[in-house]
């Protein structure tokens, strides 16, 4: 009964997006909307799904757009017919509708030469990139297929997979930097305008005009950059700003405090503390995960039980390079609430703890920045082939040991080896990942990982 | 028909430089407001007329909106009062959806922005999972723009085949990005 009624709903959704329900369905719909919650739930479900889409694919607008005007003139040449009172005030609303199509045509001819000098102006040059990305454009055109030299006009990066690292150069030689789960949209028509809605953030900013600034859009906070080197953290709640180089002010968008960053300090913009640059304490090296609140990460989060510790379970991931392999990949971003830099000591180790369904081998790879900020590489703690498969408890728990001094540079970024760290020793550490590529899922669940410094025995 | 509009009636400031970017905003969110107009009304034709009202009212009140802020949500609260004075104004037979369900559908400029900007980059990886001509399909309908009909005088196939063709295609995409949702709830974070 419900399937049917569900299927219904689907079909009389789809038939309006087409503009082709008659009355008789239109009623139909009200009558299911009104009588079952699963319907309402249905219908919210596709036409977000149809809003979505026309937000990637704005063919459809653009097209009903144009349409405006040659379904009005039918109109007002067959309406002689009706009273007089109801033909005035179906022409005032064609006069209306006349009016306001022409501002929208106006609006649209008044962007038109923007859009097409933004085809002709690219403002940046990918300089370097390593996993999977997609790049949307202005007008919803979505390239994965992006490389070293690509010159964009714009548009949406985003980071796929936690190993995904994108650089791009501005033209005026300013340098951003996105690494794992990411996505940010730039524009520059004279003013640099980013925005990060989620992930992390490393920028290089040459000087900027002094009325013209660079902002960075967050969900939480504003900031206007003159010339500096920062890094910006986006999470849902939070905005972690770390200036390493100049000063950048920061506007909390909650309550419209603002305060000036100067370097070497960090501020955190959240709901919760006053907005207070503080310095940026000294480097660790040590860290474990912190799971018990919900970590950016890329796996599925489960929160602690009474009898089990908070974990984050792999789920699948398909690398770019290789769309016949599976993998199932959970992922963490590295940082501490004091926000110290976490950095990797000779003869370090990393210990993984976990939970797994089969024993297989758990593969595990690391990111890293250099102590500026900038991209530094990743590397691989298993033995890639060789890697063992790890075993298991009654419980189904493991827990494996990666020695720093055995990594070796992640095949990811082989291709650029001799631009980046050739050893993750003396580097920041940004992100750390485990997966498991057997073939199905293999239940990974990771429930600690730590960086031991080589004095901790 | 001859479209016109006397732009000495209006304020001399109604398109300075901070209405251009009002206006690049604009344009960026077309689709936006036109999908967030469509759910509230189910009928096309009464959904362009009021997104025309909106942009009008948008470019009116383009110096009341808050830097920072966000300009989608803005947008939507005052697309949500335009549909509201339509319900009001037009002639209730046309109207698709009754009072009553008209509420049901209601959620907040927020709650809607957020609802649908969560679904994008799982959508764009469930069209590429979707057979090649069902990727085709949906590109000819949304990306190209065309109209159901010439897609299926093209296709030589009936209006209701592609419509039933595309009615299974969303259903097959809402069901893939539900699932993706869901399996990446950590990842994406609860937007809603």
């Amino acid at each position: 009964m419900r399937d049917q009624l569900l299927h219904e709903v689907d079909e009389l959704v789809s038939r309006m997006i087409e503009g082709l329900l008659t009355d008789e369905e239109r009623q139909r719909l009200n009558r299911l909307l009104s009588d079952f919650p699963d319907a309402v739930k249905c219908y919210q479900e596709l036409l977000d799904n149809h809003e979505a889409l026309c937000a990637i694919y704005p063919g459809d607008l653009y097209e009903s757009l144009n349409s405006v005007e040659a379904t009005l003139t039918p109109v007002t040449q067959s309406n002689s017919h009706v009273n007089v009172e109801s033909h005035q005030g179906r022409l005032r609303g064609i006069a209306i509708v006349a009016s306001l199509a022409s501002v929208v045509a106006l609006l649209l001819l008044s962007i038109i030469p923007t859009l097409l000098s933004s085809d002709d102006k690219m403002i940046a040059t990918v300089t370097d990139l390593s996993g999977s990305h997609a790049w949307t454009g202005d007008r919803g055109e979505i390239v994965r297929d992006i490389s070293v030299g690509t010159q964009l006009a714009g548009g949406t990066i985003e980071g796929m997979a936690p190993d995904s690292w994108f650089e791009l150069q501005f033209n005026d030689g300013s340098k951003i930097t996105i690494a794992g789960i990411s996505v940010l949209t730039f524009s520059d028509d004279g003013q640099k305008i980013l925005r990060l809605r989620e992930g992390q953030l490393t920028a290089d900013v040459n000087p900027q005009p002094k009325d013209r600034p660079m902002l960075v859009h967050t969900r939480t906070a504003l900031m206007e950059v003159v010339g500096t080197r920062f890094d910006v953290q986006s999470a849902l709640a939070s905005t972690t700003l770390n200036v390493s180089e100049g000063r950048v002010r920061i506007r909390r968008l909650s309550d419209g405090s603002e305060v000036d960053v100067p370097e070497n300090h960090l501020v955190v913009a959240d709901g919760e503390n006053r907005l207070v640059p503080a310095p940026v304490p000294h480097s660790v090296y040590k860290w474990v995960s912190d799971f018990e609140s919900k970590p950016d990460n890329y796996g599925k989060w489960k929160p602690a039980s009474p009898n089990r510790p908070a974990s984050v379970k792999a789920i699948s991931l398909i690398p770019e390079d290789a769309p016949h392999v599976t993998l199932h990949l959970a992922g963490l971003s590295v940082s501490r609430s004091d926000g110290a830099t976490v950095v990797v000591k000779p003869g370090a180790r990393f210990v993984v703890r976990g939970r797994i369904e089969t024993e297989t081998p758990v593969y595990f790879g690391i990111r890293v920045n250099d102590p500026d900020g900038e991209f530094a590489g990743m590397f691989r703690g298993d033995l890639q082939e060789d890697q063992p498969p790890v075993r298991r408890s009654e419980a189904g728990e493991f827990t494996e040991t990666y020695e720093v001094a055995a990594f070796s540079v992640d095949p990811a970024v082989w291709d650029k080896r001799h631009k980046l760290a050739s050893r993750p020793d003396h580097m920041v550490l940004d992100g750390v990942w485990a997966f498991t590529h057997s073939g199905s899922p293999s239940g990974l669940e990771i429930i600690e990982v730590q960086l031991l410094p080589p004095e901790v025995e | 028909m001859a479209i016109h509009i006397d732009m000495s009636e209006r304020d001399p400031t109604f398109l300075n430089s901070e209405s251009t970017d009002i206006a690049a905003d604009l344009a960026a969110i077309q689709p936006r407001l036109y999908g967030f107009i469509l759910k509230r009304l189910a009928d096309r034709e009464q959904t362009l007329e009021v997104l025309q009202r909106t942009n009008l009212v948008i470019c009116e009140k383009a110096d009341e909106f808050s830097q920072g802020s966000s300009f989608v949500a803005w947008a939507f609260t005052i697309a949500k009062f335009q549909v509201m004075a339509w319900r009001k104004s037009y002639q209730r037979e046309r109207l698709v959806f009754t009072d009553a369900v008209s509420e049901l559908l209601d959620r907040s400029p927020e709650a809607e922005a957020a609802a649908v900007d969560r679904r994008i980059p799982s959508l764009r990886r469930c069209i590429e999972r979707l057979r090649t001509a069902d990727q085709e399909l949906v590109k000819r309908r949304y990306r190209d723009g065309e109209q159901i009909q010439h897609v299926a005088k093209i296709l030589g196939k009936s209006v209701d085949v592609i419509s039933m063709r595309l009615m299974r295609i969303r259903r097959q995409l809402a069901d893939c990005v539900a699932v993706s949702l869901k399996t990446s709830d950590g990842n994406l974070g609860d937007a809603s």
